[in-house]
Formats: structure tokens, sequence, C-alpha cells
């Protein structure tokens, strides 16, 4: 952490927050994860809907 | 007061979110993209866990006697020379929580990990302090050098405005689905402070700039459309070129008919003047 010993008007001490990253990350991952399922049961379903209406004709 | 000569080599770019920061944006100098503003700031001190910043307001601005364009190059040419950090979220998670060497055989290392399918890969974009690295999206040799590792357009989600997170496009993402989820984490886990977008990005390896996702078909459309505008226009200027070819072409024809006339007019003039004079009779005839 930067020390608060220079003042300068204005100025803001910005640092890096681990916790917060972390909770980021793993909102992301777990959101990505979930879009993934939901993409893959899209295709799965498209390709049911495709061989079932392949075999109606 | 402030020497921009003095300053320039110090100035840096931080990317906020326009809505959550409308008080502290208000006396300062911003450039808008979409829902973002980009702000200008003097580096003061940096260490390895933070950096002090002075945000440029108009104020000072002005007391340096430069406009917003020279702020703006000079931080972006700043921006260029430095170093960006693009690595993939997994092993950037490993480090931070699995120094030693990631468990074998533990449920939850997969839970906290993202997966290793080459398919799902997922990667972090920031500054080596990891503090307002967002602004990397606005590096142009970082957005290049990326896309072409990546094979080309890639996919920006608006983490933070610390560090956004790319993702390899794919033919058949859904920007509104992707959309609500930048959303719900943003409402969920997101700070006010370090909330960056509601929107995802992609960005656009042939035109070199960062589009809205959702807009990326419209704008594909348009650019379709001004093609085929284009290739219009230059087929109406070839025919128009064509014309004025064959207008050139029929003057130049009618000169020739006229100057041949003229001649004919000349042959017979000298005959006629050479020509004994005729009878009475045949010139009757000549004349009937």
């Amino acid at each position: 952490m930067i020390d608060n010993s220079t003042y300068i008007p204005g100025a803001s001490n910005d640092f890096f927050s681990d916790e917060a990253y972390k909770e980021r990350m793993a909102a992301y991952i777990k959101g990505i994860r979930k879009y993934r399922l939901k993409e893959a049961a899209n295709v799965e379903s498209k390709k049911k809907a495709d061989r079932i209406g392949g075999g109606a004709l | 007061m402030m020497n921009f000569e003095d300053l320039k080599d110090s100035l840096t770019v931080k990317v906020v979110n326009t809505e959550n920061n409308k008080d502290y944006l208000a006396d300062k100098p911003t450039e808008q993209i979409e829902d973002m503003s980009v702000v200008f700031a003097a580096v003061v001190k940096e260490t390895d866990e933070g950096r002090m910043t002075l945000p440029i307001t108009n104020e000072i601005m002005e007391s340096m006697g430069v406009e917003q364009q020279q702020l703006k190059e000079a931080a972006m040419n700043n921006l260029a020379e430095q170093d960006y950090s693009f690595k993939s979220m997994r092993d950037v998670l490993v480090g931070m929580m699995f120094p030693d060497g990631v468990p074998e055989n533990d449920p939850m290392v997969d839970m906290m990990l993202p997966p290793e399918d080459p398919d799902m890969q997922m990667y972090v974009l920031s500054n080596e302090q990891n503090v307002n690295g967002a602004s990397e999206i606005l590096n142009q040799k970082a957005m290049d050098e990326i896309a072409e590792k990546l094979g080309g357009d890639f996919v920006v989600l608006p983490s933070s405005v610390h560090e956004t997170i790319v993702l390899p496009l794919k033919d058949d993402m859904e920007p509104g689905v992707m959309e609500n989820m930048v959303q719900e984490i943003n409402s969920g886990v997101v700070s006010a402070e370090d909330k960056l977008s509601d929107h995802v990005f992609q960005y656009d390896s042939e035109s070199h700039e960062l589009v809205r996702m959702d807009k990326m078909e419209e704008r594909k459309q348009e650019k379709e459309t001004s093609v085929e505008k284009s290739d219009k226009s230059q087929d109406d200027r070839g025919d128009k070129k064509a014309e004025v070819k064959t207008a050139v072409k029929d003057e130049k024809g009618q000169k020739s008919l006229k100057d041949r006339i003229s001649n004919k007019q000349e042959e017979v003039a000298k005959k006629e003047a050479t020509r004994e004079p005729a009878t009475q009779k045949s010139k009757k005839i000549a004349i009937g």
C-alpha cells in the first residue's frame, strides 16, 4: 500500500484488492460455465429437433 | 502552475463507469465510450501494490495551456510503451490461490478454477499492477497482439475498472445472454466504484475498434451496405466515364464528319472553279 505521507490535494490512492478480484473472477467462472452449459443444451435440443424433423420427412 | 512538459511522461488514462461517477467526472476532461468515460491522470507514485494518481481536471488542463487532444496523445503514447498483462485466468488464479501447486483430486479445485478445455479459455487483461488496468482496452498495440494470439476478433467482458476478461470469439455466442450475465455479476459482486460497464464488447480486428457486441451485426450490415453503395457509385462513375468517352468519341466523329464535309465542299468549290461554263440546259438539269 502506498504510504500517505505524500499529500497531494485531489490525488487518490488506487490499490489492488485480492478479495474483490477473486470474487469477480469466481462470479465470471460460474457465469461462463452456466452460459456454456446453456449453449451446449441449446445445441443438443437443436440436434434433437433436427433429428425429429428429419424422421418426419 | 503546472507545466505540461514536466507532466506529460507521467500521464495515464483511467476508464470508469459514467453513471456511477457523475460527480467525479463533472470537472474533468473526458472521452465517452458507450457507458464508460476515459479520464486522464498523472501518476504521482507507484509501488507493487498500487499507485497514487492525480486526476487532470479542467482547471489543471487550462493552467497548463493545453488541449484535451494533447493530453490524450501523451497518455496514449505512455500506455503503448508500458507493459500490459494478458494471462490465462486459470494461471492467474492458480498463482493466487495455490502458489505451492494445485492439489490433485480435489473437487473444489475444479469449481474454483476455469476449466482447462481450450474451447472455454478465459483470459485476464490488465496492466502490470492490476490497478485501473481496464484502460488496456484503449491500448491498440495490446489489442492487436491479443487478436493475433487468439486468431481474430475477441470478446471483452468488462469485469471491473481494474481488469477485463477476454474470451476467444465463437460464432454462436449470444450477446444478449452474455450481457445479462455481466449485468447480474455487476449488481451482485462488483462495487459501484469498481463497476466498468453493463455491456459486452467485441474487438474488431479488421477495423481495430472496440465495438459493443450487440451492435456488431448492425455494424456489419452497415458496412456491407456502404460497400454495395461504394461499388454502385464506382459502377455509376464507370458508366459516366463510358458516357464521357462516348461523347468525346462522338465529338471526334462529328469533327471528322465536319472535316469530311468541309473537305468535300472545298473539292466541289475547286471543281466548280476549274470547270468550263455549263450550257443552260445542263444547268437546268443540274438544278432540277
